[in-house]
């Protein structure tokens, strides 16, 4: 799929590029990272232009994340329902919105590059919990123009080597997701740990 | 052990998340240091032509000369923005076939090459 989204480039330019980022922020599987690193490379060999590349991956980045921030809106209401009929989901539910009121520009900066498979997760979940937009817009746009920034960039200052470049920083990319998830969720346990009343 | 196993009971949903999460550390470490040994390796660096490239790409990425580069391809195919999967196919040639021609005139590939025999 990845080979047959690439050889699109030549032909439909920078259209490809706003596409896959505008897919890729709503939790569809498309390559965008692969995608902006081989268009900063043909942009190198003078095939695109540098400027429409990085305008049309961040806005299509950025409206992208607006849809799922909106998608997250509007499950707003069915939401809160579910949560609200257990106490546990009712604390958590709380706790998570504290969370996104208090450190959500992190959590919206870092999900746009570094971790980055968690990025439409992040705009459903700010939405649904009422993040003010205006906050949300501004880390969102910051995000996206560090991710568009990076891959671009390293794809039109390497272009013989992007395979290898997609290869080795999804793997990366992938491995910091996945620990910061673990480390998280072993926080929480951990603190469920300390307050188990059975102690032996 | 055992106490863990209760919390884990008790909070089944974060148990569970937390060990996809932990497989998944695994599975993405794993991958890194398979990649970097892989990439390291300078025989699949220099397999370096891609399908989906275009000569453009290529010469820029190889210091290809630009006119040996279109006299290889021929000029009316050189300006379509055409890759190179497209142009072997118009032209009859495997992709292999043209890879080895557009490796011939890169000066960087080929001193690649000649270093490792």
């Amino acid at each position: 799929m990845s080979e047959s989204a690439l050889a699109l480039i030549p032909t439909y330019g920078v259209w490809v590029v706003f596409f896959a980022t505008f897919l890729s922020c709503l939790a569809l599987p498309i390559p965008s990272s692969l995608i902006m690193l081989a268009s900063g490379a043909f942009a190198a060999s003078g095939e695109l232009s540098i400027s429409g590349i990085l305008i049309a991956a961040l806005v299509g980045a950025v409206i992208g994340d607006q849809v799922g921030y909106v998608f997250g809106k509007a499950a707003k209401t069915p939401a809160t329902r579910f949560a609200m009929r257990s106490p546990k989901r009712a604390h958590l539910f709380q706790n998570a919105e504290n969370f996104l009121l208090k450190r959500g520009h992190w959590a919206i900066f870092l999900s746009r590059w570094l971790i980055s498979p968690l990025g439409p997760y992040i705009n459903l979940l700010a939405g649904s919990l009422s993040m003010p937009w205006h906050w949300f817009l501004i880390w969102d746009i910051l995000g996206e123009l560090v991710w568009v920034a990076i891959y671009t960039g390293l794809g039109f200052a390497f272009s013989g080597y992007v395979q290898s470049i997609a290869d080795m920083s999804s793997s990366l990319i992938g491995l910091i997701t996945a620990l910061t998830v673990a480390v998280l969720l072993t926080r929480r346990l951990m603190r469920a740990i300390k307050h188990d009343p059975e102690k032996i | 052990m055992s106490r863990l196993w209760r919390i884990a009971k008790r909070h089944p949903a974060e148990s569970g998340v937390l060990l996809v999460a932990l497989v998944l550390v695994a599975f993405f470490a794993v991958r890194l240091v398979f990649f970097t040994l892989y990439w390291s390796d300078p025989a699949h660096r220099n397999v370096a032509l891609e399908p989906w490239m275009t000569p453009r790409y290529a010469a820029h990425s190889w210091r290809i000369p630009k006119d040996d580069m279109q006299a290889l391809i021929g000029a009316d195919l050189a300006t379509e923005g055409l890759t190179l999967g497209e142009i072997a196919t118009q032209k009859g040639l495997t992709l292999q076939e043209l890879e080895n021609q557009i490796r011939a005139l890169s000066q960087t590939l080929a001193t690649q090459q000649s270093s490792e025999e």
